[in-house]
């Protein structure tokens, strides 16, 4: 099979992609979904709070997604669900599977969207036993929200991810007492809306600098033991305090599912575990773009339509008007800056360009600094924090002449 | 009597500083007037949007409240939610209880029901 | 009534129950957990030893020996992914070195081919992630890997397509002799007549003994903690490199495992009733020992960490044979090398089983199980037919490690049948890779829920009472 276009993931970043690059000309072009129905991880995130930066509505995760699933179906793009992309050639060449075959599929372009997975506790230094009743937050979050099973009625929660903050409200609302959030450090991975009102309108304590040392039960969880860590991570002796519970939930990070990316030999950020995009989120590879959580972890769904959005649109550029030549503007992360995207800019853009990117620690009353040859750019925020992306625009064809473009943040003078 | 909060309205989560002197509300911080609003509330009648699940004959159906509830009432509204099953096929929008407080806010299905898949 | 009950679902008795089947005898294996490889056999580093370790003239040097040369074979017939990848021992300095030289007689004297001492040189040549501090080795080539749970299973379920039975969740409790044969009890109240009894229970193989009224020897337990590294990390080492044995064993190895990850551990902490629970100080002690040995080893790629209780005996060699009770035999304190001589252990005790029993060969027993189909491991034509034959091929359930929904209902529907999630995950790897089952954990908990009629709350993890749901239906 040929085809124009291959997306590779249904979820809401692979939808708005092709639904771009339709809108902007491509007609042959396919998505493949390994689920049972396109939409992603917002099927389950039946939680409100979507959709407020980009339609200025309070949306829950399937109408969200519904949103950008109607688009697609007005357009009549063709959605392969319950497929999956086992193999992608330097020479886009997509391999899948699906209840019909195995088969191969020879793509001019293709769009990586296949989005993140939870890091599991498995990857955890968590000592004690392994028994039942150890859930990633999603792994949870599903089977409430889509199977009606409660997984456990006294829980405790590692990380304060937002997934985990969701659900510490959403098993509540289920009848679980939810004993506590423990937070490694200082500051919580989540939005600040969601601890008001998952955990602070419910009376769920959470524990920041506080970690799970020990896990015991032999069948079934019994009880944790949790510990204050010091400034390098670790537990504090003296300070361990058991908390008898059943379940224990983990909400520790989300982490790019890139393994087909490897497989096709391009290259990743050892920030984002993305790959490496220009400003059209072009990969290394002509051709293949990427957008969403595979290329970096997003806490807004709206910003994952977004750039999914000029993935498609680039994608669409490239098959319609073929590759161009293009001179790179190389983005750095500096100060205070734990990583942005995309990592390089076609220096001659005429047209102004978002970039993402995440600080590395929390800040009230900060400035965000770009530099580029002479040009100078500052931006104030009332705060910044880790587990919120931040964003900042430029206009490349201004910085002439800039051997490189730096995105610093500093406390506020 | 001073507060402070973060506003929930976006997630731009605003700290905000409520003052209340007698009856007047003074909020600063925020950033929009949603936010003012939203302090206001805080401090008189706190609400919510209300997100939950009900049965439905192929599987769980998502829903939420059509509009915030009364968060007193939240642990109230959701004895109903468990409680109601629904029956039949089910499309996004649908009301399925059309007064789950008992001050007219509706429980709608925020998705199609489909069949469950056994993934 | 059974000509042989054999007491204990570990490798040990998978492989008396296997051999036994080559004669013409009724077999039922009597399992206390609810499934087959709940203990040791489960949890430990899967090394097919080469037998310099043991010392000469040992049960242990002998089956060792004897264990590793049929490995190749045994799991050729069974569909068991075996690798001989050879083994390095790496000492560290003259002192170590010197131990080399013993460890290489004792070897020769057991009967072990092949074995060479490697300079410093020849050592980081042969395995180049070898620490700077290794100062010598010793290359033993017919050292190996072998997934241990993959080998109890499928000689488990060799025994059963061959006709034995297979009884989970019987702890034996009771026996009462009645005239030559022996009646078990279990603890939930149900029983089973047998001929003769083959006690091969592991770490419970005292308590199994002092049943039969039989008090002779003791079995302690030591806990091993491993660390299992992603697939990206397993490429580090391709033998399995061993440091230098001391009076506490064998040490902590690194090893590629069958399956491609890393493997490394365990320690050994005595304990007064070990548990398969980690101590806190176990990764920092894993790493560091580690470190002497093996250079780059990627701890930040961690899927999993475990332990497993390794039983060993007072009498440090293995017991097998007859006991002093009449009708019972005993393949007791099988301790390290004991997967690999488990092969040789159960060719020693179905020989000497069918004897006492006059048994005649069973013409129509058949070593050979067929493999259940791996999706991961087949070629895009292979894929396609095997899709054509059955549609659930093209399905994927675990992303991971692209295990389909045919794979998992084959895992139900093929002996010994999985019952829980652990026993999916050993039979398939489904929730076995990096995400650790995040996403397919609750697809294998309605396959479970539909093969067997189970209502949510009864879906296990691994047998007992170790239920995965326990808040209830929404």
């Amino acid at each position: 099979m040929r085809k124009q276009l291959v997306v590779i993931g249904g979820g809401p970043a692979g939808l708005a992609a092709a639904v771009a690059a339709y809108d902007a000309g491509v007609r042959d072009l396919v998505v493949l979904e390994r689920e049972s129905e396109a939409g992603g991880i917002l099927k389950q995130c039946v939680h409100n709070g979507f959709g407020l930066t980009r339609f200025r509505e309070s949306m829950t995760g399937p109408e969200y997604a519904r949103r950008f699933l109607d688009e697609a179906r007005a357009r009549r793009i063709g959605i392969l669900t319950n497929t999956f992309v086992t193999r992608l050639t330097p020479e886009k060449r997509v391999s899948y599977v699906n209840e019909k075959g195995a088969f191969c599929c020879e793509a001019d372009a293709v769009i990586l969207a296949m989005g993140c997975r939870e890091r599991s506790k498995g990857a955890l230094n968590i000592a004690g036993t392994r028994p039942a009743g150890l859930f990633s937050a999603g792994t949870a979050q599903k089977y409430v929200n889509i199977y009606g099973h409660l997984p456990g009625k006294r829980v405790v929660i590692l990380g304060s991810g937002d997934i985990g903050l969701i659900m510490a409200r959403r098993m509540t609302l289920e009848g679980a007492k939810v004993e506590c959030v423990c937070e490694i450090m200082p500051y919580s991975g989540g939005l600040g809306r969601n601890i008001a009102q998952c955990l602070d309108d419910f009376g769920i304590p959470l524990l920041l600098e506080h970690t799970i040392v020990s896990v015991e039960g032999r069948e079934r969880v019994e009880a944790v033991v949790i510990a204050r860590v010091d400034e390098k991570r670790q537990p504090i002796a003296g300070t361990e305090r058991r908390v008898e519970c059943d379940t224990v939930l983990f909400s520790v990070g989300l982490i790019p599912e890139n393994e087909l990316t490897k497989g096709a030999g391009i290259a990743l950020d050892g920030q984002t575990k993305g790959c490496l995009v220009d400003d059209g989120r072009e990969t290394e590879i002509e051709g293949v773009f990427a957008c969403g959580n595979v290329l970096h972890v997003h806490d807004l769904v709206d910003f994952v339509s977004e750039e999914a959005e000029i993935a498609g649109r680039s994608a669409a550029e490239y098959l319609l008007h073929g590759a161009r030549a293009k001179r790179y503007l190389p983005v750095l992360a500096g100060e205070n800056v734990s990583y942005i995207v995309p990592q390089r800019l076609d220096a001659d853009g005429q047209t102004p360009v978002q970039l993402y990117f995440r600080v590395k620690s929390a800040l009230r009353g900060a400035v965000i600094s770009v530099e580029a040859g002479d040009f100078r750019k500052s931006v104030k925020r009332i705060a910044v924090a880790p587990g919120e992306m931040e964003r900042v625009t430029v206009v490349p064809s201004q910085l002439s002449g800039a051997a490189a473009l730096r995105v610093s943040v500093f406390r506020e003078e | 009597m001073e507060r402070e909060m973060v506003c929930i309205e976006c997630p731009r989560g605003c700290t905000l500083l409520v003052t209340k002197t007698g009856g007047r509300v003074r909020v600063s911080g925020n950033f929009c007037p949603r936010g003012e609003a939203y302090a206001a509330a805080e401090v008189t009648q706190p609400r919510r949007v209300l997100t939950s699940t009900v049965r439905g004959e192929g599987g769980m159906i998502p829903v939420r409240t059509s509009s915030a509830v009364k968060k007193e009432k939240i642990f109230q509204i959701m004895e109903r939610v468990r409680a109601y099953r629904a029956e039949g096929a089910v499309k996004l929008g649908d009301v399925l209880i059309p007064d789950v407080d008992g001050e007219g806010t509706a429980l709608i299905a925020t998705a199609d029901a489909v069949r469950l898949q056994e993934d | 009534m059974y000509d042989v009950a054999i007491v204990g679902g570990g490798v040990t008795g998978a492989f008396c129950a296997r051999f036994l089947m080559r004669y013409k005898v009724s077999v039922v294996i009597l399992e206390a957990s609810d499934d087959v490889a709940a203990g040791a056999s489960a949890a430990n580093s899967g090394i097919v030893h080469a037998g310099f370790d043991a010392a000469s003239g040992t049960l242990k040097a002998a089956f060792n020996l004897r264990g590793n040369r049929m490995m190749q074979r045994v799991c050729a017939e069974l569909g068991v992914k075996y690798l001989e990848n050879g083994s390095i021992v790496a000492a560290c300095g003259a002192d170590e070195e010197r131990m080399l030289a013993d460890l290489l007689a004792r070897g020769e004297k057991n009967g072990v081919e092949g074995l060479r001492l490697l300079s410093e040189e020849e050592a980081h040549a042969t395995e180049p992630a070898l620490a700077d501090g290794v100062t010598g080795a010793l290359f033993a080539p017919s050292g190996g890997i072998v997934c241990p749970y993959g080998l109890t299973i499928a000689a488990v379920g060799n025994a059963m397509d061959n006709g034995a039975e297979l009884l989970c969740g019987f702890t034996l409790t009771a026996a009462e002799r009645s005239g030559e044969d022996w009646r078990l009890f279990s603890e939930d109240g149900r029983s089973v007549m047998a001929r003769v009894v083959v006690n091969c229970a592991g770490a419970g193989a005292e308590r199994v003994a002092r049943v039969f009224g039989d008090d002779s020897f003791r079995i302690g337990a030591r806990k091993g903690e491993y660390i299992l590294l992603d697939r990206t990390a397993g490429s580090l080492v391709t033998h399995t490199v061993f440091p230098v044995p001391s009076a506490a064993g064998k040490g902590v190895l690194v090893s590629p495992t069958v399956d491609g990850n890393l493997i490394v551990g365990p320690t050994s902490v005595e304990e007064e009733t070990p548990d398969v629970s980690l101590r806190r100080e176990a990764f920092a002690e894993i790493a560091e020992k580690a470190a002497h040995i093996v250079e780059g080893i990627a701890f930040g790629e961690m899927i999993t960490s475990f332990a497993g209780v390794r039983s060993y005996c007072d009498r440090h060699d293995f017991i097998v044979g007859w006991s002093r009770v009449a009708g019972v035999y005993l393949a007791a304190g099988i301790e390290s090398p004991g997967l690999t001589s488990a092969p040789a252990i159960g060719v020693y005790i179905a020989d000497m089983v069918a004897e006492k029993l006059a048994a005649e060969r069973n013409e129509a027993y058949s070593p050979i199980r067929r493999k259940p189909p791996v999706f991961r491991e087949m070629t895009d034509a292979e894929r396609a037919e095997m899709i054509a034959r059955d549609p659930a091929y093209g399905r994927i359930v675990c992303r991971c490690e692209q295990v389909t929904l045919g794979e998992i209902l084959s895992a139900l529907r093929t002996q010994p049948p999985a019952h829980t999630l652990d026993g999916v995950k050993l039979r398939t790897r489904a929730g076995m890779g990096r995400c650790q089952g995040g996403f397919c954990q609750p697809a294998v908990f309605n396959l479970l829920m539909r093969e067997y009629g189970y209502r949510a709350e009864e879906v296990t993890k691994k047998g007992g009472r170790s239920y995965v749901i326990t808040g209830g239906e929404l």
